[in-house]
């Protein structure tokens, strides 16, 4: 396996999570220590993702080293399938060669827990007419999925929320999400708190519809 | 002696290899065929779905089974064109990210040059000059190797590939996907003869026809209508003759282009690649009538025939060991001529590079 040589043992020096966001035209960048040091960045990059990422996250990294993380987190959609696939499989491959955990973030749940406190219902359209679609719980210590994110029509989306039993608030996600970034590392880092230290392979893109219609 | 580690995700095969110049340290090749066999052809998206799902454990058994660790790899390579381009994006971009973390070379290769580079893996002592027959499902020419970027395409198809031929009459004879090995397994039952079928000539303007340029979609039409006349006089199709009849066509037509190319441009050795380097009919022809002309003809390894990260690794050394290196900028591209290979290497030292 990889012989990446770290200076000092991941536990004494390795603090920082990085996040990568890469599920709508812009690419959003964020890195924290949860102790003061914490940037991010936000690029309109639309097709020139694939060209840009790697010369900017190398960039934006420094004074950082790859030895200086802890975690990655990545934004597994829903969005569009060659963005998140590219944020994947850079994030995949890192936290694979670092051999640290890599948390999953939905890009659903980031909109959802940039939002208040409360019960949050978000709505992506999708395509062939469709629609992608959670409800979460949102607080200051957490997110919990109520309805777990899912392509569906609008007239089952619309019958979903009018029998929908609590009151909650309904965002439209917005066609860039590259500054939920900064929500994705805190989700992750909640996760990270309470112990949990996902695989790598454990972390796919979210597409919800199939290429092919069936 | 260069070692690079070398991804190939271009259209459906997931693959990565670890390469020592000519010397092949490890190949993984993860197919999708049975995936997109029910689809009845690739679905660009299907493929990029399942490279993002394999193209990690690939690496990482490279690796194991070359028995190396990365201070032992000197650069990175990935096909990044031609192909579809949300397929290469996933090995580029994995790729790219190993040459940041491990900072070492990116290389990033022409496809096709991957497929000439196959014929290395056969006779490690091949050098330029020579021709190269390239017969793929996505490419039929026939290229003059120079040297190492330096390529000259004499000679192409005007419509189908010779292998999306096969793939096209293979699915109107209702025999599935991909239609290569399965024409090929029941031509050796047939009558090559039982059939005149056309060779599809390529006319030039100024008259007569192109010695080297080949056409097959007149000749897949030509299968149609004889299937549908047996069809109507309500005989049963005589499968075999039919793909007999039909592959000594595609070998004869691609024979004698190579042939006459070797010849016009004094060349006397034609090195195969591409997946139809693999048809026992093509094999037959070409090594017949190459003989007949004492020319020379080298056709890779069945395993290094269809698409593999060995040939992409291969290629990769030598432009390593030429100074020829890519910057982290690389693009995916759906398309691209092979002779305008060098457009992938940086032409300063202030590109942007892993190293």
């Amino acid at each position: 396996m990889a012989n990446y040589s770290r200076t000092t043992p991941l536990s004494i020096q390795s603090t920082y999570g990085i996040a990568i966001h890469t599920s709508s035209p812009d690419l959003g960048l964020a890195i924290d220590d949860f102790a003061g040091d914490d940037r991010h960045r936000v690029w309109q990059l639309g097709r020139d993702l694939s060209t840009h990422l790697h010369p900017l996250l190398s960039d934006f990294l420094q004074p950082q080293s790859w030895a200086d993380l802890a975690f990655i987190a990545v934004a597994t959609g829903p969005g569009g399938f060659t963005g998140t696939r590219i944020g994947v499989v850079t994030a995949r491959t890192l936290a694979q060669q670092l051999q640290i955990p890599l948390f999953g973030v939905s890009s659903l749940a980031a909109i959802a827990h940039s939002a208040r406190e409360g019960t949050i219902a978000v709505q992506m359209p999708a395509q062939r007419g469709e629609l992608y679609a959670a409800i979460y719980q949102n607080s200051s210590v957490g997110l919990t999925a109520l309805f777990a994110d899912a392509v569906l029509t609008y007239e089952a989306w619309q019958q979903i929320l009018a029998t929908w039993n609590t009151p909650y608030q309904l965002i439209n996600a917005e066609a860039e999400q590259g500054e939920r970034v900064t929500t994705m590392l805190k989700l992750a880092h909640q996760q990270w708190e309470k112990g949990h230290r996902p695989d790598w392979s454990e972390v796919l893109p979210f597409y919800g519809q199939h290429p092919v219609q069936r | 002696m260069a070692t690079v580690l070398a991804i190939e995700t271009s259209c459906d095969e997931t693959a990565v290899a670890i390469v020592k110049n000519r010397h092949v340290m490890s190949s993984i090749v993860s197919s999708q065929i049975a995936i997109h066999r029910q689809y009845g052809g690739v679905v660009p998206e299907v493929a990029s779905r399942q490279h993002v799902e394999t193209v990690n454990q690939a690496i990482a058994q490279s690796l194991t089974d070359a028995k190396l660790d990365w201070s032992e790899v000197d650069a990175i390579a990935a096909t990044c064109a031609p192909g579809l381009v949300g397929a290469l994006l996933v090995g580029l971009t994995a790729a790219k990210t190993l040459a940041l973390v491990h900072q070492k070379p990116l290389i990033g290769v022409h496809h096709l040059e991957g497929h000439i580079y196959a014929s290395y893996l056969t006779d490690p002592t091949l050098e330029p000059p020579f021709l190269c027959l390239l017969v793929s499902g996505g490419h039929t020419s026939l290229i003059y190797v120079k040297e190492c970027g330096i390529y000259e395409i004499l000679g192409q198809t005007r419509d189908d590939a010779a292998g999306e031929a096969f793939d096209k009459v293979a699915r109107l004879l209702n025999l599935g996907y991909p239609g290569g090995p399965i024409l090929d397994r029941l031509a050796a039952e047939g009558n090559p003869k039982a059939f005149p079928l056309p060779e599809g000539k390529v006319s030039r303007p100024e008259g007569g026809f192109h010695r080297y340029d080949s056409s097959f979609s007149g000749l897949k039409t030509a299968v149609l209508r004889l299937t549908q006349t047996l069809q109507q006089e309500g005989q049963p199709l005589p499968v075999n003759d039919i793909a007999a009849s039909f592959q000594a066509t595609v070998a004869k037509a691609l024979t004698k282009r190579a042939i006459a190319c070797a010849l016009d441009y004094g060349l006397d050795t034609i090195v195969v690649g591409g997946g139809v380097a693999a048809n026992s009919g093509l094999r037959q022809h070409l090594q017949a009538a190459a003989s007949q002309h004492n020319l020379r003809v080298l056709f890779p390894p069945m395993k290094f025939c269809t698409d593999n990260a060995a040939m992409i690794g291969c290629a990769a050394a030598e432009h390593f060991e030429k100074g020829h290196i890519s910057p982290l900028t690389l693009g995916a591209q759906s398309r691209l001529p092979v002779s305008d290979v060098m457009t992938l290497y940086r032409s300063s030292a202030n590109s942007h590079s892993a190293n």
